[in-house]
C-alpha cells in the first residue's frame, strides 16, 4: 500500500517534470544559501555559546586595546586551582608594503606549548607542527587560507610589517599550517619572540587560564576582581564565552539583518513551492476527481500532495547543501581559488551534516507550503469537475 | 503588437498565481534594500565625517586612533609645521587628542558596554568646527565633566546632569552635541589632561589633528609631512581617514549583492514556473493570436512583459516595504575598534538598484518561457 502510494507521488511528480524541475532548482538555490548564510551565523554565535565555565580571560578592566602588565602575570596564573595559562598577544599589521587591507593580518602571539590545549579551534593541531614552533623562535603557524592567498610553503619566510608604536617589521618562518577550519586566515606565533622583536616586555593583551572546576573558577573570578579592582591598572575577569560574547555585540546590528534575511529566505521558499504545487493542484483537478471516484479519501489525497511538495523539498534540500558542503571544504582547505563570493560565503567550512539538516529544511518547508494547495486538492467536487468537462 | 492590457487582465484573472509569484519578488527586494540601506548608512557616516581642511596626524605604521600612540615630542613638531593654520587669537590649529575604547559597566544590568572616549582641549572645538553644544555646555578642565554626543546619548540612554562611571571615577553629563551625522556622534569628549591621568597616559596622544585654510592646503600638509625626513607620522586628510574606516563596508556590500542574487535566482525560478503554467493554459489563446496574424516575436515580446509586470509590482511592492527602514538609528563597530551610530538610508541609488535587479529578474524569468511560446503550432494547440 504504502509502496503504491510512493510510487503514485513519484508519477504525479514525473508527469511536468519542468515544473519539478524548476521547484526543486528554485529551492535547492534558496536551501543552499539559507545552509551558507546560517552558517556563518551559527559558527559566530556557537562561539558566543560555547559555555566553558572554567576558561577565564583576563583583561584590564577600562581600555581596550587592554594592557595587563607583566608582573600581574606570576600571581595570577600561580593562584591554586588554575590547570593551564597562557598570554595573549595580538599584533596586526600588514604582509607587504602596499599596506592594503587584503594585504592586512592578525598574528596571535602566545605561549608555544601548550598550543593545542589553551587555543579554542586548535585542537587538531598537529603535535608536530607545535614541537617544530618550540624548536624556533621566529616560527609561525599560518591558516590554510592565508597560504593559498599569498602562495606561502612551510619553510618560507615572510615580513610582518606590524601596525605599531613604535613600528617595527618582524620576520616569520613559517613551520606549519593551521588545520581546515575557522582560523584560515590567522597567524599563531610564539611571545618569547614577540617581546625581543618588538620590545613590548611590559604587558599583555590577555591572560587565558583554564580551571580545575567551574566552582573554583568562580572563586579565582571573584577574588581576582576584587583584589585587583583597586590596583593600577584594574582587571575585568570573565568566563571566555562572556569575553568573546562583548565583542560580538558590537557587530550585532548585521547579524540581525542576516537574522532576517534567512527569515526571508525560508518564506521565499514556502511561496516558491506553495506556489508551484497550487498550479499544479488546479492543473490536475481532474485527476483529483478520478482518484475520489476511485475511491480515495480526502485524507489520500491531502497526503498524496502533501508528499509530493516535501519529496521535491528535501530532495532539494538535499542536494542544495550538499553543493555546498562540498564546495565550501574545498574553499576552505584551499582547493578551489579564491573570489569574491566564496571568500565572503564560504569563509567557515559547512559540515557534510548540513546536507541532512538541509533535507529537513527541504521537507519542512515542502509541508508548510504544501497545506493549503492540499486542502484545497481535498475538496475538490467531483460533481463539479465531470459537469464542467460534460 | 499585441496591447498590454491582454497582459494585465491575464494576471488579474490567475490574481492568486500573480500574487503569490509577486510576493516571491517583493521579499528579495526588500531584503535588497534593507541590506543596501544598512551600507549606504554606515558608508554615509564614514564618507561625511572629517572636514577636508583637517589632516589627522597618526604615529607612523597606525592606520587607527585606537591603536595609535605619540608623545609630546612629535605633537610640539606637529605643532609647529609650516602650514598648520592659526586660530582667531593666534594659536596653532592643532588638537592633541587621546581615542579611548573603555568599558562602562551598566550597574543595572550588570554588563560592560564600550565607550568611546576624546580627550581634548579647547583648541579642538575651532579645529572641528562641525562639533555644536545643542544642550547643556562645555566641559570644564579637571572638574569630571564629559559632553555626550547625539548618539551617546541615544545608545547609553543619558542626558544633561546624569553621572557615568567612567574608570574609578563619576563623571558627570553637562552637554550633548552634534556634529552633523559623523562619527564624533558617538563619542564622548571631555578634558585631555584628566583623561589622560585617569588612564596612565600622560604625555601620550592618540592623534594630533592639525586645521588648515583650505582643503588645497590639508593635501598640500600631507604630501610635505609624509614627505619629512624629520618627522616620522602618518598623515591622512580627515575624510580620507574616516573613508578609510569604512572600507570594511565593500565586503559588506559584496557580500550583499551576492545573496541577493542568489535569493533572485530562487524567485527567477518562481517566476519562471509561473510563466511556463500560464503558457501551458493559454495554448489556445496564444493559436488564436497568431491566427489572427500576430507574429511569434509579438507573442514572445507579450508574455516577456507579463512576467516584467509581475517583477515591476513585486519590485515596487518590496522597494516600498523597503523604505520602512529608513532613519532607523543602530551602531556597529567599523575599522579597528571604532564604533559608530548610523541611520539605515534608502537613497535613490539603491531604489534604482533595486529597481534594475528586480527588473532583471523578470526578465531573465520571463525569457525561456516567451520563447517556448515561439514553438507553439497553432493548429495543433486548437485541436
Amino acid at each position: 500500500m504504502l509502496l503504491k502510494f510512493a510510487i503514485l507521488v513519484m508519477k504525479s511528480l514525473g508527469r511536468n517534470k519542468l515544473r519539478t524541475s524548476l521547484t526543486g532548482l528554485g529551492v535547492m538555490v534558496l536551501v543552499a544559501i539559507y545552509a551558507v548564510v546560517t552558517n556563518i551565523t551559527g559558527t559566530l554565535k556557537s562561539k558566543i555559546a560555547e559555555n566553558d565555565q572554567t576558561r577565564l580571560i583576563v583583561s584590564e578592566r577600562w581600555t581596550m586595546p587592554s594592557r595587563v602588565p607583566m608582573r600581574y602575570v606570576a600571581d595570577i596564573t600561580g593562584r591554586d586551582g588554575v590547570a593551564d595559562w597562557t598570554t595573549i598577544n595580538f599584533l596586526a599589521g600588514f604582509l607587504d608594503e602596499s599596506r592594503r587591507r587584503d594585504r592586512q593580518a592578525i598574528c596571535i602571539v602566545t605561549r608555544p606549548d601548550n598550543l593545542r590545549e589553551m587555543q579554542s579551534g586548535l585542537e587538531d593541531l598537529d603535535p608536530e607542527i607545535v614541537e617544530a614552533l618550540m624548536n624556533r623562535k621566529d616560527g609561525a603557524i599560518v591558516g590554510p587560507g592565508m597560504m593559498k592567498t599569498m602562495g606561502w610553503e612551510i619553510g618560507q619566510q615572510f615580513t610582518l610589517l606590524a601596525a605599531r608604536f613604535p613600528p617595527v617589521d618582524i620576520p616569520f618562518t613559517i613551520v606549519g599550517v593551521l588545520p581546515v577550519g575557522e582560523m584560515s586566515n590567522a597567524i599563531y606565533a610564539r611571545h618569547d619572540y614577540y617581546m625581543e622583536a618588538t620590545n613590548d616586555r611590559e604587558a599583555v593583551n590577555a591572560i587565558l587560564l583554564k580551571v580545575e572546576n567551574s566552582n573554583r573558577a568562580r572563586e579565582i573570578a571573584a577574588e581576582l576582581g576584587l583584589e585587583y579592582e583597586n590596583r593600577q591598572p584594574a582587571l575585568k575577569i570573565e568566563t571566555e564565552s562572556a569575553g568573546v560574547a562583548r565583542l560580538a555585540s558590537r557587530g550585532q546590528a548585521v547579524l540581525q539583518i542576516i537574522d532576517g534575511v534567512v527569515a526571508i529566505l525560508l518564506i521565499d521558499m514556502v511561496i516558491i513551492l506553495s506556489n508551484s504545487i497550487s498550479i499544479s493542484v488546479r492543473e490536475r483537478r481532474v485527476e483529483m476527481a478520478v482518484l475520489k471516484v476511485l475511491g480515495f479519501q480526502p485524507l489520500h489525497i491531502t497526503l498524496m500532495i502533501i508528499a509530493e511538495a516535501m519529496l521535491v523539498g528535501a530532495l532539494a534540500g538535499l542536494f542544495g547543501t550538499g553543493v555546498v558542503s562540498l564546495l565550501s571544504q574545498l574553499t576552505v582547505n584551499g582547493t578551489m581559488p579564491l573570489y569574491v563570493w566564496n571568500k565572503f560565503l564560504l569563509q567557515f567550512p559547512v559540515p557534510w551534516s548540513a546536507a541532512a539538516w538541509g533535507m529537513l529544511i527541504g521537507a519542512g518547508v515542502g509541508l508548510t507550503g504544501s497545506v493549503l494547495p492540499a486542502s484545497s486538492a481535498k475538496s475538490v467536487k467531483v460533481s463539479d469537475v465531470f459537469a464542467r468537462i460534460a | 503588437m499585441i496591447p498590454l492590457k491582454y497582459n494585465a487582465r491575464n494576471l488579474i484573472v490567475r490574481w492568486k498565481t500573480t500574487l503569490m509569484t509577486a510576493s516571491g519578488f517583493t521579499l528579495v527586494v526588500m531584503a535588497l534594500v534593507v541590506m543596501l540601506a544598512f551600507v549606504a548608512g554606515v558608508e554615509q557616516v564614514c564618507a561625511t565625517s572629517g572636514r577636508p581642511e583637517n589632516v589627522i596626524v597618526l604615529a607612523k605604521g597606525n592606520s587607527d586612533e585606537v591603536f595609535s600612540q605619540m608623545d609630546t615630542r612629535l605633537a610640539n613638531e606637529l605643532e609647529n609645521f609650516p602650514g598648520v593654520g592659526r586660530s582667531p587669537s593666534g594659536q596653532p590649529l592643532a588638537s592633541r587628542e587621546m581615542f579611548l575604547v573603555v568599558h562602562r559597566l551598566l550597574e543595572d544590568e550588570g554588563v560592560f558596554k564600550f565607550l568611546q572616549i576624546r580627550g581634548v582641549n579647547p583648541v579642538a572645538f575651532d579645529v572641528h568646527t562641525e562639533v555644536e553644544i545643542i544642550d547643556g555646555r562645555p566641559h570644564r578642565p579637571s572638574q569630571s565633566e564629559i559632553l555626550i554626543g547625539k548618539g551617546v546619548q541615544r545608545e547609553h540612554k543619558l542626558n544633561v546632569g546624569d553621572q557615568v562611571d567612567i574608570g574609578r571615577k563619576k563623571w558627570t553629563v553637562v552637554g550633548v552635541f552634534s556634529a552633523g551625522g559623523t562619527a564624533f556622534e558617538s563619542e564622548v569628549w571631555c578634558d585631555l589632561t584628566e583623561v589622560a591621568s585617569q588612564f596612565r597616559r600622560e604625555g601620550i596622544y592618540s592623534s594630533v589633528v592639525l586645521g588648515t585654510e583650505s582643503a588645497d592646503a590639508a593635501v598640500d600638509l600631507v604630501e610635505r609631512l609624509t614627505a619629512s625626513r624629520s618627522i616620522v607620522c602618518n598623515p591622512k586628510t580627515e575624510p580620507d581617514y574616516y573613508a578609510k574606516q569604512g572600507e570594511q563596508m565593500q565586503t559588506i556590500a559584496n557580500g550583499t549583492w551576492i545573496i541577493a542574487w542568489f535569493m533572485g535566482i530562487g524567485a527567477i525560478f518562481g517566476v519562471m514556473n509561473t510563466m511556463f503554467a500560464a503558457i501551458g493554459q493559454r495554448r489556445k489563446d496564444i493559436a488564436v493570436l497568431r491566427i489572427m496574424g500576430f507574429l511569434p516575436h509579438e507573442i514572445l515580446i507579450s508574455f516577456l512583459l507579463e512576467a516584467i509586470l509581475i517583477s515591476i509590482v513585486g519590485g515596487a511592492l518590496g522597494i516600498m516595504l523597503g523604505m520602512g527602514v529608513n532613519g532607523f538609528s543602530r551602531s556597529m563597530a567599523v575599522g579597528g575598534a571604532r564604533e559608530i551610530e548610523f541611520a539605515f538610508r534608502v537613497t535613490e541609488s539603491t531604489v534604482a538598484f533595486a529597481a534594475g535587479f528586480a527588473l532583471t529578474m523578470g526578465v531573465l524569468g520571463g525569457l525561456l518561457p516567451a520563447f517556448s511560446v515561439v514553438r507553439i503550432q497553432p493548429l495543433e494547440a486548437l485541436r
